[in-house]
This record gives C-alpha cells, sequence and structure tokens, in this order.
C-alpha cells in the first residue's frame, strides 16, 4: 500500500526562479512530486498581477494564471540582489537537487550566484535555463513574450484566417512549449547525474521549442519548396487546403472531412441515411475512398469548385444536428469527428469525468474549493494528485529559513526589514 | 564522444505515425537503445506520407518518417504470426520500457498488454499514448491531432471573436503529447531506479490539450467566464493587459511582426524608436487604461509606422530598445533563421537509400550529456544482430523462423 501512496519525484527538491516563461517546468516537476520550492522577490512575483482573478478581484493572491501554474508548490521571497538575499540562496542551493530560472542570459552569474559560481561547489547540481533565444547567438539578448516567441517559433504564421493578420494560439502556447521541453531536459540530465554523479547546465531556447511543433511545414519548404499558408478553419497539407472546422447548430464541429479515404463511403451513407447526401452518392464522388494506400489521408486531387461543394453539402447536414448530436452518431460510425468543446463542454465530457480528470483543491483562505484540470497522465503506481494548492507570498518562508536553515524568528524580522526576503 | 544521458536503456518500440516515434526518438538521441519493430505488414503510415526526399516516394524516403527516426534500431517482426509475438515477447523481457502508440485494443490482441508483460518482467515500464486514454467510455475512439487538437479547447480559443475558431497548420497537441509522455516517463524511470517498482503510464492526447488550457478552465470554474477568442490579445479576465500588443502588417507581402509593449517605460521608448510622431502625444494614448480603450485606434496608426518597413527592420529597431519584437516568420524564414542555424537545430547524417540529409535536434542544449543524433535505420536493418546477438536464435532457427514469414 505504501508505495500507491508514492510520487514519482517525491526526493527531489527544485528551486524554481522562473517567470511565466518556465512555469510550465515546475508545474509537471511539482505534479509527479518534487519539492518544488518557488522563489519570488520580497511582496511576490510580479506575474501574480495577470488576472483572470478568482472571482475578478484584482489581488496578488486571487490569480487563476498563478494559482494554475503553481499546484503543489511550496513558496518562499528572496532578494537575489542584495548580499543577505544571495547569502540565503547559497545555502538553499546546497540541499537542492534542480535550479530552473528564467532570468536573462549572464544575470545571474554576474551578482555571483549563478551556475558559474554554484557548480564549482556543487558538481552534481543541474542548473536549467529557460530564455527565449538561448543563452548565445545574435538573438540571445532579444527580449520576448509568448507572442513574439510564437511569431519567430514560426507557429504563429500557420494559424488564423488568410485575410486578417497571423494569430495566436491562446493561451499562451510558446511559453508553455518552453517549459515542457525543459522539464524534458531537466530528467534527462537527471539520469546523466544518476549514473555518473556530475551535474550539468542546460539552456532551452523557447523559439526553438515552438518551432519543434510545425516540423512538418518546415519539411515541406525543405523538401519541396513549398511555404504553408494560413487556412483559418482549414489546414494546408502540402499544397492541399482542407477544411477541419464546420459550424453547427450550437456551435462548431471538427472532421476529417474529405481527407480520410476510410471515411468517405461511411460518411456519404450516414447523409444519405438522412436524405441529405444530395449528389453525393454518385460514383463520379467515389474517387474519395479510392486512395489504396496505407496512409488513410485521401491524395484525390479535386477543383476548389468540387471541395466548395462537398463543403456546401456537409455544412447544410452539419447545421441540422448539435455537436453532441454528431459526435455521438460519429463514434457509432467510426467517423472522426470532435466537437469544438468550450471550457464548459469539457467539465461534463463523459470520458474526462469518468477519468477523474477534473480534481477539487482546497484553498482555506478564500473558503472555497477550487476544480482544477489535472496531469495529462496516469501513472498506475506514483499518480499524480493535487496535494497543496499554489503558495501564498512567502507562505514557507519560516519552514525553509527557520525550520532548515535554522535562522530565528528574529533574525528573520531583520532579513525582511532589509528587504532581503 | 561525450556522455549519453540514456546510456543503459533499452526500449522496444511498437509506436508508429508522428506521436510514439517523436517520444522514443528524444530517447534514442539521448542515448537509450531503442528498437523499433515494425511489420512488412502493416508498415508505418508515415513511410508513405509525403513529402519525400527528391520528390521521389519510397518506403524509406518520407522526410516526417526519416527526421523521427534517428538514432534507433529496426527490427520487423509480424505480430500477427505466434513467432512473431513469442519474438516481441522475449525481446520485451530484456528491455527496460515498451512503447506504443496503436489504438486500444491492438496490443491487447497480442497479448501484449501491460497485464500480459507484467510477468515477463516485474520492474517494466510501458507508456501508451492515445487519443483520449486506455480508460473510459471513449478509449476505443480513433482520431488523428489535426481534428482532436479541436476537441481539447484549444480552437474555441483561437483565432477571431467575429470568425469561426482557427486551428493551425499542423496537429497541434500531436507535437505536444510526447513531450508531456517523455516527463511522465523519466519520472517513472527514477521512482523504479529507487524503488524496483515498474508501472504503466497512460497518456491521453485530449488531456494534453486541455492540460494546455488550465487558466480557462479555472475561468469557468470559479468566474463562470466562457472565455472566447480574442485575436492576438494578452487577456486578462474581460479586457487586454497591455497595449499596443499584437501582429502588426510590415512591407511586403503577408510580412508581418508581433510587438508587445508592456510598461510605461517601454511605450516612452516605443514612441521615441517611431520618432515621436504626433498621435503618441495624444491624451488617449498616454495611459495604459486609455491604450487599451483605445487599442483599435492605436494599433490602426502603429500598423501606418510598421507597414513602410520590412519586418525584419521593426523587429530589430525595436530590440535594439528593448522591446519584446519579432517577425512572424515562415517556414523558408525558419530555414534561414541566424539564431537557429547558432543554435545547431539540425545535423546531417548519412543513410543508404537517400543519402546525406539534414535531421533536427532536439530543442535543448545539456552541457555534459548532449544529443548525439545517429543515422536512421533501414527497414529490418537489425534483424540478425538482435534476434541472434542479443535474443541469441542459432542461425538455423533464425533461418526457420524467416522462411516461416515471422520477420515478415
Amino acid at each position: 500500500m505504501k508505495s500507491q501512496l508514492s510520487q514519482a519525484l517525491e526526493p527531489y527538491r527544485v528551486l524554481d526562479l522562473t517567470q511565466a516563461i518556465g512555469w510550465t517546468c515546475g508545474k509537471l516537476l511539482a505534479d509527479l512530486g518534487a519539492d518544488v520550492i518557488k522563489i519570488e522577490p520580497p511582496g511576490g512575483d510580479t506575474e501574480r498581477r495577470l488576472g483572470p482573478f478568482y472571482h475578478d478581484d484584482p489581488h496578488p493572491e486571487r490569480s487563476l494564471s498563478w494559482f494554475a501554474a503553481h499546484t503543489n508548490q511550496r513558496g518562499i521571497t528572496l532578494n537575489m540582489e542584495s548580499v543577505d538575499g544571495q547569502a540565503l540562496w547559497l545555502a538553499l542551493v546546497c540541499d537542492a537537487d534542480f535550479v530552473v530560472e528564467s532570468c536573462p542570459p549572464g544575470f545571474l552569474d554576474r551578482h555571483g550566484v549563478g551556475f558559474r559560481a554554484l557548480s564549482q561547489r556543487h558538481p552534481q547540481l543541474i542548473w536549467t535555463s529557460i530564455t527565449p533565444f538561448g543563452h548565445s547567438g545574435p538573438y540571445a539578448h532579444y527580449r520576448a513574450s509568448d507572442v513574439v516567441g510564437m511569431a519567430l517559433g514560426g507557429l504563429m504564421y500557420l494559424c488564423g484566417d488568410a485575410d486578417r493578420p497571423p494569430v495566436r494560439l491562446r493561451p499562451a502556447q510558446a511559453y508553455l512549449q518552453a517549459g515542457l521541453q525543459a522539464a524534458v531536459a531537466t530528467l534527462l540530465a537527471h539520469h546523466h547525474r544518476v549514473r555518473s554523479g556530475e551535474g550539468q547546465f542546460i539552456d532551452v531556447s523557447m523559439q526553438q521549442a515552438v518551432s519543434w511543433t510545425i516540423i512538418p511545414t518546415r519539411q515541406y519548404w525543405e523538401f519541396e519548396g513549398l511555404i504553408s499558408e494560413r487556412g483559418g478553419p482549414a489546414r494546408a497539407f502540402g499544397d492541399q487546403v482542407r477544411r477541419i472546422i464546420f459550424p453547427c447548430q450550437d456551435g462548431h464541429v471538427a472532421v476529417m472531412g474529405v481527407m480520410n479515404s476510410r471515411e468517405w463511403g461511411p460518411m456519404v451513407d450516414w447523409l444519405a441515411s438522412e436524405a441529405m447526401a444530395e449528389d453525393l452518392t454518385e460514383a463520379s464522388w467515389a474517387i474519395l475512398a479510392q486512395y489504396a494506400g496505407p496512409s488513410p489521408l485521401t491524395q484525390a486531387a479535386l477543383t476548389d469548385a468540387e471541395l466548395a461543394h462537398v463543403y456546401d453539402v456537409l455544412s447544410r447536414f452539419f447545421l441540422h444536428h448539435t455537436k453532441a448530436e454528431l459526435a455521438e452518431e460519429a463514434r457509432r460510425r467510426r467517423i472522426i469527428l470532435f466537437p469544438v468543446h468550450t471550457a464548459h463542454d469539457r467539465l461534463e465530457h463523459p470520458q474526462l469525468v469518468a477519468r477523474h480528470f477534473f480534481q477539487a483543491l482546497e484553498h482555506p483562505e478564500l473558503g472555497d474549493t477550487l476544480c482544477y484540470p489535472g496531469a495529462p497522465y496516469r501513472l498506475s503506481r506514483t499518480p499524480c494528485r493535487l496535494r497543496r494548492r499554489a503558495p501564498l507570498i512567502g507562505e514557507h518562508n519560516e519552514a525553509i529559513y527557520s525550520g532548515e536553515l535554522g535562522l530565528s524568528r528574529a533574525e528573520l524580522a531583520v532579513l525582511m526589514a532589509a528587504g532581503a526576503i | 564522444m561525450q556522455a549519453h544521458a540514456l546510456a543503459g536503456l533499452r526500449v522496444i518500440d511498437f509506436t508508429w505515425v508522428g506521436v510514439g516515434p517523436l517520444l522514443t526518438k528524444y530517447l534514442a538521441d539521448f542515448g537509450a537503445e531503442v528498437i523499433r519493430v515494425e511489420s512488412h505488414t502493416h508498415l508505418d503510415s508515415f513511410r508513405s506520407a509525403p513529402p519525400f526526399v527528391e520528390a521521389r516516394p519510397g518506403l524509406e524516403r518520407s522526410a516526417y518518417f526519416l527526421n523521427l527516426n534517428t538514432s534507433k534500431a529496426h527490427v520487423t517482426l509480424n505480430l500477427n504470426h505466434p513467432g512473431g509475438r513469442d519474438l516481441a515477447r522475449r525481446l520485451i523481457a530484456t528491455a527496460d520500457v515498451v512503447a506504443e502508440n496503436f489504438t486500444s485494443h491492438v496490443m491487447e490482441q497480442w497479448g501484449l498488454a501491460y497485464e500480459h508483460l507484467q510477468g515477463l518482467k516485474p520492474d517494466l515500464l510501458m507508456i501508451s499514448l492515445s487519443m483520449e486514454g486506455r480508460t473510459g467510455p471513449h478509449r476505443h475512439v480513433p482520431g488523428f491531432g489535426t481534428v482532436l487538437q479541436a476537441a481539447s479547447g484549444l480552437a474555441y480559443l483561437t483565432g477571431w471573436p467575429d470568425r469561426p475558431p482557427a486551428i493551425p497548420g499542423v496537429a497541434y497537441t500531436d507535437w505536444t503529447t510526447p513531450f508531456f509522455g517523455l516527463v511522465a516517463l523519466l519520472a517513472a524511470l527514477d521512482h523504479r531506479r529507487r524503488t524496483g517498482e515498474g508501472q504503466y503510464i497512460d497518456v491521453s492526447n485530449l488531456e494534453v490539450g486541455v492540460n494546455c488550457l488550465d487558466t480557462a478552465i479555472l475561468d469557468c470554474t470559479v468566474n463562470g467566464r466562457l472565455q472566447g477568442r480574442a485575436g492576438n490579445e494578452c487577456m486578462v479576465g474581460d479586457l487586454p493587459g497591455a497595449a499596443p500588443h499584437g501582429v502588426y502588417r510590415c512591407l511586403g507581402d503577408n510580412r508581418w511582426c508581433a510587438i508587445a509593449v508592456g510598461n510605461d517605460q517601454e511605450w516612452r521608448q516605443f514612441c521615441a524608436i517611431l520618432g515621436h510622431p504626433a498621435w503618441t502625444q495624444e491624451a488617449r494614448f498616454r495611459t495604459v487604461l486609455t491604450r487599451v480603450q483605445h487599442r483599435e485606434a492605436l494599433n490602426a496608426l502603429v500598423e501606418s509606422w510598421t507597414s513602410q518597413y520590412p519586418a525584419e527592420d521593426i523587429m530589430t529597431r525595436l530590440q535594439s530598445a528593448g522591446i519584446a519584437a519579432g517577425v512572424v516568420q515562415n517556414a523558408a524564414d525558419l530555414a534561414s533563421d541566424p539564431q537557429l542555424a547558432h543554435r545547431g537545430q539540425s545535423v546531417w547524417l548519412d543513410h543508404p537509400e537517400v543519402g546525406r540529409q539534414r535531421y533536427d535536434v532536439p530543442a535543448f542544449q545539456l552541457s555534459a550529456s548532449p544529443a548525439q543524433l545517429q543515422p536512421v535505420p533501414t527497414l529490418g536493418q537489425d534483424n540478425a544482430r538482435v534476434f541472434k546477438g542479443l535474443l541469441g536464435l542459432s542461425h538455423d532457427e533464425y533461418e526457420a523462423l524467416a522462411c516461416d514469414g515471422v520477420f515478415e
């Protein structure tokens, strides 16, 4: 029974100095059981000011983005630019397995508290640095927010309506990709340390992380000289653009449509069963079911007018039904169709409900229990659990500074007055 | 030769298409011994996915396939043949990890589901990547990432408020799920090292998509707000948190620059770079609150400036003043991006069929145990080495099984 309760990364401590660009890294490690200690400047991180807020009340202890990104973490305050703060930092690193930070390249080293100084004393230390572009190169000192990372990483060019500017994927997916790759890198370095005893420095670039999400389009350029363009509700596959999203009675659905040769027959049968197939039952359209290769993706060449006609017939049919009706019948017919879910739809999604994806977490100071999305994986022996809500500002100062570093309350008061914590 | 982060780890890789092979590529590039198992009777459909090297289709020529299968070994086994399943089980008994991303019943029907394999190797780790997870009423639902990303909710939030939802020109969750899977797998491997316990990891593509939206979920469960599409705004509730913030047309066809101006100081710098045109002095743009209120007019004026210059110039000029700005790069821009080139985003490797080609390197740099990409294997190239060398089949046994179609 004991093992059922353990967490995969339980023995490890992570000191997390990141801002939003790196939040996902600490979150993933904490949700897998690591003791992640979030280090904020005195008074709290500026990103606690980011809404939306609990009950729309703008307050640094009520930021929902902060809540969501810092589950299962503890929090302390520390001024890295004060001499006392730096001394505390050096003491904290003695007991840490990982440091994750997103300071501008060179910033911590200039203060003598970066990897360069600390790896001398702690050769086992793993130090993960998450920056917009990496630590060297022509853009190393460029600044970037999520939209800029998404733009330079190439994802944004592929998204949005053709007659409007490219559009970002929301919420901040460039930040997410940076933190996600950083978590992979951190654990890879840990496996090396386990065998060799050696720590190391990890340089994660948000731009490069984003560029990984669009590799197919980069390869179309490389091998066919083709630049994929954005198509709004449609998607380009090489030089073919295929509509994916269609309106229905109460919203939208996403469907492979004419792209999946295996589905063409069942789709036409479905429309015909409601007398809405129009001319799609005619033999000339059977070409859409005739791609014989191992891939189901149809390579049939259609004119724009033919495509538009198929889309019109499909649209008329979808508009007769709700997204739930369409999804249910599509599942029965093994046609790949999903509703474009809203946040509210997802809360009632039978699959997510059956897998207990959403989890309740108590916020005693709010007198409330909030519903969070859980981890996207089930580990049979070390399941991820929401153990604690995001830390309040300096919530664990006493536990860490007094309980672990042995400072007295009087000394803490001095450090607080001096602006060190 | 530098150290390999995952030296000594053996992975039996039953994955195919995109999601699974990307996960095992990262393992292989960092030194794990990844043995891909594929059958001539059921080839990876990415092998027939364009684009192809030199635009010539062929089983070893798909650029997608090649890029996701560096550093692996490759064997062929017909798992519909009892002899094939027997060799698969013998291979698994020597391994640390089994990875797969078939539809739900496939591994089960071969007797290769986790509950069948636990007895072979009690500390085995197995990872499955699927559309909606391996339990629950939708566990058998097939799908493609292109369509599934709409179900996660990303599409509902992406695009313009007055237009239908937009999806990116890639199956976005397919390129995200493998990395979530890697985090879980690497953590579980550490747990196994410490406790001797293996386990089963069930990764849901749908849940990855929903996990990417956490604030949208909390905003709904806590505030009852149904977040919608908001173009390129940085929403902090009902209003954006800054202006100007967005994507602006630049000189040339379909050229754009993303610009994010945060605080007062950045606004002052921004006005200085523009040379303080009269409109920047208008009262309605003086404070962040009024800039947000008048953001449409502001965006049009910003665009009247950006549209006079190439996107690269806008980026360079704003960055020189410390303002976050970046060209909205297309695939051609990325291929000649000086920063990505500096980071060595790709390496050149040889291959017997397609010659010397470019392959993508993992997105981060490890100073002591970096990624070290090895060439992509050809179909079944390691059959003899693995089945004779590793499993100890005699020459006669091997030939008999080959005649029997086990390696088809």
